[in-house]
């Protein structure tokens, strides 16, 4: 044998280990999907008459779908990213997913004090996206199907393998190509996000500048004809008691701030949802919360119909 | 480009496509490898690409004007050396040099030196302390009269962008590529097969060992509060020195590897760095054609040993601290350097490896002396400050804490691997193998089929070369 066929040979080798052990090998498909997600989010060119911004409390409990569903002949994009500050970054961003051409321009701003603190400004996640090498983007976008088949695995994923451990507790994400990510964890403890948040905001509060810039946005938007909505994102009892009190949220000055800029602020019923953590919908409160926002943006359209709840 | 993306195997097929296109006509072989390798480079910023092609300009003038100039070469020479140490110091250490100014002179604000550099100047181009070497080593030869001048610009191109070795390495010479771009030999099978090995040997120490340790490293330095237990950060440094290793010499192997297939031959950069028994020898061993650079440009025309002992240290701790600034513009880098002269000098006063090579036993404790000084210099070289360093060598020194060594099983496999490794080339059980005979030349294959399998599902979260920042 020549030692030019073996490079052929090793190769087929290779390739047939490759094939057998595709079949054998834990996969990893919520990075896949997670990762697809991120980037089309971020980088697909449609547009869009409503864009939703805000936070994981957002991305988490807002579906467009069901938002479509009351709002017919309108295409909803939900654009919030993980500490997702309301800043200008973003603020241009979404403008970029509105449709020109349409008749109704909508932008919805899911409010959390996080997003209005300086911890949220930097807007890492975001950045991050938008700074992603080309040929990331392009392997997420077009080649995840196929790397999906190759996930790549540790000794630890293939010693949990082998003991076939079974599993006590889930985190399930289930990805949109509208921005979505419908959530569900067991068990649930509505508990758990309460001390990362308090050393959140043992550093960061609510600062007046941000909601001054908010309100000048609002303002610029609504003179440019673009209806603008506002809101607070439904959280557990003692995660909002905890952000009014440590994170210094105060949401009737906010909602008065906001309506002075030409905003509409919708109140919603903070327990009639439900979180997994304290801070983030299950997937039965984020179609309740969808369903509400779209008819109140639907009532806010067509004014004389009222909205259902 | 990055080697372990999946545009530069689409890169890569292209170029080689396109070279069996072009055949054996010279010129033709030449303009494709510059064009590949500014695209290559332009990959990653297109700007910078005027500053090779600015110092490329200059070295490439410079050489032939010292051929004609008899006069003027030691004028051509420093204006080469100007300009090339020029761009070094103004892309890689402005901000270094300027921060620690107004650190001495008290500056802060928009008074300070610092704020006062463009952004742009700030940005380290990718691998230009590498072609900049690369470079200074073709208009130095051509001053000592080692090379004569090539007259082709394309010649000279082709071999200071070639982009298999262009941004980290290895430093090829000129005396050494230049007259290989001219030769135009077909490649054997065998040098296929060589060539194989040595891509996939260079993808699986960087996907599978560099890029798995990676996280044990980074979790380790990064976290708030450091680790109190001696063994912890022993483990620990293990880790991030093969870490190094493997991302380097990976790196170097495929550059070898594609070299091979493009019918050219690089010089071997790492020699199994960690079987070496002195500080000496592990210098013979680790980024050779750095070493070996420093040597020839550095540490032999400041004398090297032939001015008495005390010259003969002094050069050798020029050229260590040398070395340490060329890795990177931060005093962690220098106080590397420093204490590798340190444990150099002492090594040449007291002579201890030669009475550790008497015996066996004593040879693997004059082992286990030199990988702790080595370990102990690669907490400098990985810290983010000295004060950061100087902690954990006081924990490693302190012999206390648990017994937690903090590899977890992922980092275990992948350090056993390696030392499996290496310990079958220090007791040379690799040498004794006929793999030329039929029974070892299928193991062979096998065991490569087995890399190239573990390179696509153990490979770690893909990342940069560590010594791109150089």
């Amino acid at each position: 044998m020549g030692r030019h066929s073996d490079i052929i040979v090793t190769l087929l080798i290779a390739s047939v280990l490759i094939v057998v052990l595709s079949f054998v090998l834990p996969k990893n498909k919520e990075k896949y999907l997670h990762d697809r997600f991120w980037t089309q989010k971020t980088f697909a060119p449609a547009k869009y008459q409503v864009v939703v911004l805000g936070d994981s409390r957002v991305y988490r409990g807002i579906s467009p779908e069901v938002m479509e569903m009351n709002l017919p002949g309108m295409k909803v994009l939900n654009f919030a990213y993980s500490n997702g500050g309301l800043n200008p970054v973003m603020f241009k961003a979404a403008e970029e997913k509105l449709s020109e051409k349409s008749q109704k321009k909508i932008i919805v701003l899911g409010i959390s004090p996080n997003c209005i603190t300086a911890f949220s400004q930097k807007n890492e996640q975001f950045q991050q996206e938008r700074t992603r090498p080309r040929e990331d983007i392009f392997e997420r976008l077009y080649l995840n199907g196929i790397l999906y088949q190759f996930s790549a695995t540790t000794p630890e994923g293939i010693r949990d393998l082998l003991k076939k451990k079974p599993s006590t507790s889930y985190y399930r994400n289930e990805y949109y190509s509208n921005g979505y990510v419908e959530s569900e964890k067991f068990p649930v403890d509505t508990m758990e996000s309460i001390s990362s948040y308090t050393q959140d905001f043992t550093n960061y509060k609510v600062k007046l500048q941000y909601i001054e810039r908010l309100a000048w946005q609002v303002n610029d938007w609504s003179s440019r004809g673009i209806c603008v909505i506002g809101f607070r994102p439904p959280a557990s009892t003692p995660m909002r008691t905890l952000e009014d009190s440590m994170g210094l949220y105060n949401e009737t000055i906010i909602s008065a701030r906001f309506r002075e800029a030409g905003g509409h602020w919708i109140e919603l019923k903070a327990n009639r949802y439900k979180t997994y953590d304290g801070s983030h919908l299950d997937r039965k409160s984020a179609i309740m919360l969808s369903n509400d926002l779209a008819l109140e943006i639907k009532s806010m359209l067509s004014p004389e119909k009222k909205p259902v709840q | 480009m990055l080697f372990n993306s999946l545009i530069f195997v689409v890169f890569a097929v292209v170029y080689f496509l396109g070279a069996k296109l072009i055949g054996t006509r010279l010129k033709g072989r030449l303009l494709w490898l510059t064009t590949a390798s500014f695209f290559f480079y332009g990959w990653w910023d297109w700007r910078f690409l005027f500053l090779i092609i600015f110092s490329g300009l200059v070295d490439f003038t410079a050489a032939l004007g010292m051929a004609r100039y008899e006069k003027h070469r030691k004028l051509l020479l420093v204006l080469s050396m100007l300009a090339n140490i020029g761009s070094l110091s103004v892309f890689k250490y402005s901000g270094f040099i300027t921060r620690n100014l107004d650190s001495f002179l008290g500056l802060s604000g928009s008074f300070s030196l610092v704020s006062h550099i463009p952004d742009f100047f700030l940005v380290t181009p990718v691998g230009i302390s590498f072609y900049t070497f690369q470079s200074l080593s073709y208009t130095i030869d051509v001053y000592k009269k080692r090379l004569d001048p090539t007259k082709s610009i394309l010649h000279f191109f082709a071999f200071l962008s070639m982009f298999p070795q262009l941004v980290a390495g290895p430093i090829i010479r000129a005396r050494v590529m230049l007259p290989q771009l001219l030769k135009i030999t077909p490649v054997s099978k065998e040098e296929m097969w060589i060539g194989f090995r040595f891509v996939v040997k260079g993808y699986f120490k960087k996907m599978v060992i560099a890029d798995n340790l990676a996280p044990l490293v980074v979790s380790a330095f990064s976290s708030p509060e450091l680790n109190s237990s001696s063994l912890y950060w022993w483990g620990i440094m293990v880790a991030f020195a093969f870490q190094i290793y493997c991302d380097f010499a990976g790196y170097s192997d495929i550059a070898r590897g594609l070299a091979k297939w493009m019918g050219y031959n690089f010089v071997e950069n790492f020699n199994h760095p960690y079987i070496s028994t002195s500080l000496r020898d592990f210098w013979t061993r680790w980024h050779i054609s750095l070493s070996t650079w420093f040597r020839d440009y550095v540490y032999i025309p400041l004398g090297g040993n032939k001015k008495g002992k005390f010259y003969h240290h002094l050069n050798m701790w020029i050229t260590m601290l040398v070395s340490g600034l060329w890795h990177g513009a931060a005093w962690t880098f220098i106080t590397w350097g420093a204490i590798h002269a340190f444990f150099l000098s002492l090594e040449r006063i007291l002579g201890w490896p030669e009475f550790f090579k008497k015996y066996k036993l004593l040879k693997i404790i004059g082992w286990f002396f030199v990988m702790a000084q080595v370990l102990v210099a690669w907490v400098f070289f990985r810290a983010e400050s000295i004060d950061k360093a100087w902690e954990i060598v006081k924990i490693m020194l302190s012999f206390s804490g648990s017994t937690h060594l903090g590899w977890g099983l992922n980092g275990t496999v992948f350090l056993l691997i390696m030392f499996t490794r290496e310990l079958l080339i220090a007791t040379g059980v690799n040498n004794r193998i006929d793999w030329n005979s039929r029974r070892w030349m299928w193991f062979e294959m096998i065991l490569y089929a087995m890399l190239i399998t573990s390179i696509v599902y153990f490979r770690g979260n893909g990342s940069e070369f560590i010594y791109f920042q150089f």
